[in-house]
Parts: structure tokens; C-alpha cells; sequence
């Protein structure tokens, strides 16, 4: 019995947690800026 | 071969061996060796003979041939590697195997790069590099996306800065692009292990899984919460930069309750052993599913990003540059390419970091060429 209600509690806890942090977090920032895809030859040689 | 000799291999002749070919990555490795035209024999290997055959007749060609080797055994290591001209290291979890996989192919005088990824071992491996430059063989260990591509991203980025200051390297990964059991067994480790990071010229130890932070990743990644971590290049990559006066490591997952319930597991100590590690993953095997399909969860792809930070002309700059892929190309394609330059017999002998190794640039343009997404971030207008 004692072993279910851990269970219980572990689980609800979990939800809680779970529930919390995605309304906390619901809203992400704006793009930090664009991810512009880089042709290889734009790199210049190191060697 | 004499020690010390430079072994170069003629176009269309190298032999390779892929150690752990029948994993999920190691498959991958095998495919893309298997596609090179400059690969005469391709030997896989395994723990279970009959699952390296299996995967070795999936390429319907006599290039390609299997034998069992287990990595406990070494000397059966350093015989089949004595056949070879490069061995490649697909099999995990590295904390595991790497010391003596190196050791093994010094004796043996071949060359070797691994996917090792496991800053436990780092310094173990790093101190063998004496010997592998007496026995003229190059050692790399770890070149797939980190360490590997992101060693080549800073290489790049710090080129384009006068005085390298701080470096920031974050990974985004997905359970649903998940590279087998030995991925997550280093993920795992990895979260109950020390955070080890550069802060302020010295080396600073916290709690792994701590200090959230979002990181923007290349699309379709985007936003991730990421948290600190310790990973082999917070030891190899103040080497290259002695300037540098900090450098971080953190990585997420893309399902955030997955991420979550894996820090908390952490926290607690069920991730503290191996034993438990591997108990842990067969326990959570069933409620996997449902953790990992709750929101929010992101795209399922892999993405890395490296952020340097320095001065150019006087001023502050920031350079962002990225790769997003599936796990398996990110980790398959660049320790593949890495296996070619060691066989061409061009590189420096010793225990090296991809960066030292070869030349970034033709690298990473090698790297592209097999579809690998490379992205720089413009950053938006303030």
C-alpha cells in the first residue's frame, strides 16, 4: 500500500512537473537571427 | 612496416577495417566506406560473427568481409589490424573500449579514428601521444559531429577572428533519431558525470544536466533547452586556443519531458554506474514512448552549433556556425572522410584532434558534399 502511494505520488509529481514547465515555457523567443545555408567554397583554406 | 615509416596508400587501394559495424552508426560508417571507389577491401567486424556476415552481404560485393572481434580481446585487434591500413571505431560506448583500442593499434602500427566521444578517456588517450608518433601511425579519436564536426566548425570560425576568446559548443539531439543502445549508454553517462568547462583560463567541474539555456539551432531544430555538460573538447580544444578564456559544452534533447525525466534520473543516482545505466534503459524501455511523444518536442533531427567569440580589428565578433542532420550521417560521414586522409598517409603522427589532423576547410567541403546541411547564422538586426 505504502508502495502505491509512492507510485501515486512519484507519478503525480511528474505531471505536475511536466504541466508547470510547459506553460511556464510555452512561448519561445524570436529567431536569434537566420541560418543561412553556407556553400563549402565560401570557407577560406587554413592551410 | 618500420616505425616511424609514413604509410601512403595509392588511389582505389585502401583497406579498412570498421570495428563495431553491425551498430546502428557503425552500419552507416560501413555504407559510406562501402560507396568509396578508393576502397579495395572493407573488413567489418563485430561481436556476433554471424550478425557481421549478415551485414557485410548486404553490400553484395567480395570488397566487403566480416569477422568477429571482440574489443576485450585486443591481441585479435592488433593481428586483424596489421592486415589494414586504418582502422575506424564505430563500437560503444567508448569510455568503455578506447584506451585499449588505441593501445592495441599502436602495437599494431596502423592508423586509427574512432567516434569516441567520452571525456573520461580523453586524457588517457591523449598521453599515448608519444608512442603512436614514435610508431608512426596518427590516432584520432573522436571524429564524428562532437567531437569531430565541431572541432572543424571552430577551426573555421576562429579564423575569421583575431584573438579567440570564449567558445560556446551546444548539440541538439532527438530520441526519435536515436543511434542505437551505445549512444544513449554515453548519453546517459554523460548526464552523471562531472560538467567539466573552461571558465575564466582554468577548468571549473558542475553538476551535468543543470543551467538550462535555449540555444537557436539551424532549421528545422530551431529552439532547444540545453544544459551543461562535459564533452572531450572542453580538454583538447584550449590546446589549439591558448588565449581561450572559456569554453562551454551543453546539449538537449528536441522532446523536453524525455530530457527532463533523464535529469532527474541523473540527479537521484539511478545513472551513476554502468550497471545502472544499462538497467535504467531496460526499465524505461516501455514508458519511452509515451515521455517522448510530450510536448513540446521538437523536429527529429540532430543539429550542433559553435558559437566564437573574439575580437577582430579592435572589435567584439561573434561568429555562429552550424550542421544539422539524422545522428547517423553526422557521426558516419565525417569519421568516414577522416578514414580516407589517414590512408592517404598525409597527416602528422601522434595522438591528434581532427583540427590538427587535417586541413578544416577541405574537410568540411568533403563533409558537404555528402549532404551534410552546414549553416552560419546571420544574426537579426538590433
Amino acid at each position: 500500500m505504502k508502495l502505491v502511494r509512492v507510485l501515486v505520488l512519484v507519478i503525480l509529481g511528474g505531471f505536475g512537473a511536466w504541466l508547470g514547465r510547459l506553460l511556464a515555457h510555452s512561448k519561445l523567443p524570436l529567431p536569434e537571427g537566420q541560418w543561412r545555408e553556407v556553400p563549402p567554397e565560401e570557407f577560406r583554406s587554413q592551410r | 612496416m618500420a616505425r616511424g615509416a609514413t604509410r601512403r596508400v595509392p588511389f582505389a587501394a585502401m583497406k579498412v577495417l570498421v570495428v563495431g559495424a553491425t551498430g546502428a552508426v557503425g552500419r552507416r560508417v560501413a555504407s559510406e566506406l562501402a560507396q568509396s571507389e578508393q576502397v579495395e577491401r572493407l573488413v567489418l567486424t563485430g561481436r556476433d560473427n554471424g550478425r557481421a556476415e549478415r551485414t557485410a552481404s548486404l553490400f553484395g560485393t567480395d570488397r566487403v568481409t566480416a569477422e568477429a572481434l571482440d574489443l576485450h580481446d585486443p591481441s585479435r585487434l592488433v593481428s586483424l589490424a596489421r592486415a589494414v591500413d586504418v582502422v575506424v571505431c564505430a563500437a560503444g560506448p567508448h569510455y568503455l573500449y578506447e584506451v585499449d583500442a588505441v593501445r592495441a593499434l599502436i602495437d599494431a602500427g596502423t592508423h586509427y579514428v574512432s567516434l569516441c566521444d567520452d571525456h573520461s578517456v580523453t586524457h588517457r588517450v591523449r598521453s599515448m601521444h608519444d608512442a603512436a608518433r614514435d610508431a608512426g601511425v596518427t590516432i584520432v579519436s573522436g571524429c564524428g559531429l562532437s567531437p569531430g564536426l565541431t572541432n572543424v566548425l571552430i577551426a573555421i570560425a576562429a579564423a575569421e577572428v583575431d584573438d579567440v576568446e570564449e567558445i560556446d559548443i551546444a548539440v541538439a539531439a532527438s530520441s526519435a533519431d536515436s543511434a542505437g543502445d551505445a549512444t544513449t549508454l554515453h548519453f546517459l553517462a554523460q548526464m552523471s558525470e562531472p560538467a567539466v568547462a573552461l571558465s575564466d583560463h582554468s577548468i571549473e567541474a558542475g553538476r551535468a544536466g543543470t543551467a538550462p539555456r535555449l540555444v537557436y539551432f539551424p532549421d528545422p531544430v530551431g529552439w532547444v533547452e540545453t544544459f551543461r555538460s562535459g564533452h572531450p573538447e572542453i580538454a583538447t580544444v584550449p590546446d589549439v586556443y591558448p588565449g581561450l578564456r572559456s569554453l562551454r559544452f551543453r546539449i538537449g534533447l528536441t522532446e523536453r519531458a524525455a530530457m527532463d525525466v533523464i535529469r532527474a534520473s541523473a540527479a537521484t543516482g539511478l545513472l551513476a554506474t554502468e550497471k545502472r545505466r544499462r538497467l535504467w534503459m531496460k526499465m524505461s524501455e516501455p514508458l519511452r514512448p509515451v515521455v517522448e511523444a510530450l510536448p513540446p518536442r521538437g523536429a527529429p533531427w540532430t543539429a550542433a552549433r559553435v558559437d566564437v567569440r573574439g575580437r577582430s580589428d579592435g572589435r567584439p565578433v561573434t561568429i555562429s556556425l552550424g550542421v544539422v542532420d539524422h545522428l547517423a550521417n553526422l557521426a558516419a560521414v565525417p569519421v568516414a572522410r577522416a578514414a580516407h586522409e589517414l590512408a592517404a598517409g598525409t597527416t602528422k603522427h601522434g595522438v591528434l584532434v581532427p583540427e590538427e589532423a587535417f586541413d578544416p576547410t577541405t574537410f568540411l567541403n568533403a563533409i558537404a558534399q555528402r549532404g551534410i546541411r552546414v549553416a552560419r547564422l546571420d544574426p537579426a538586426p538590433v
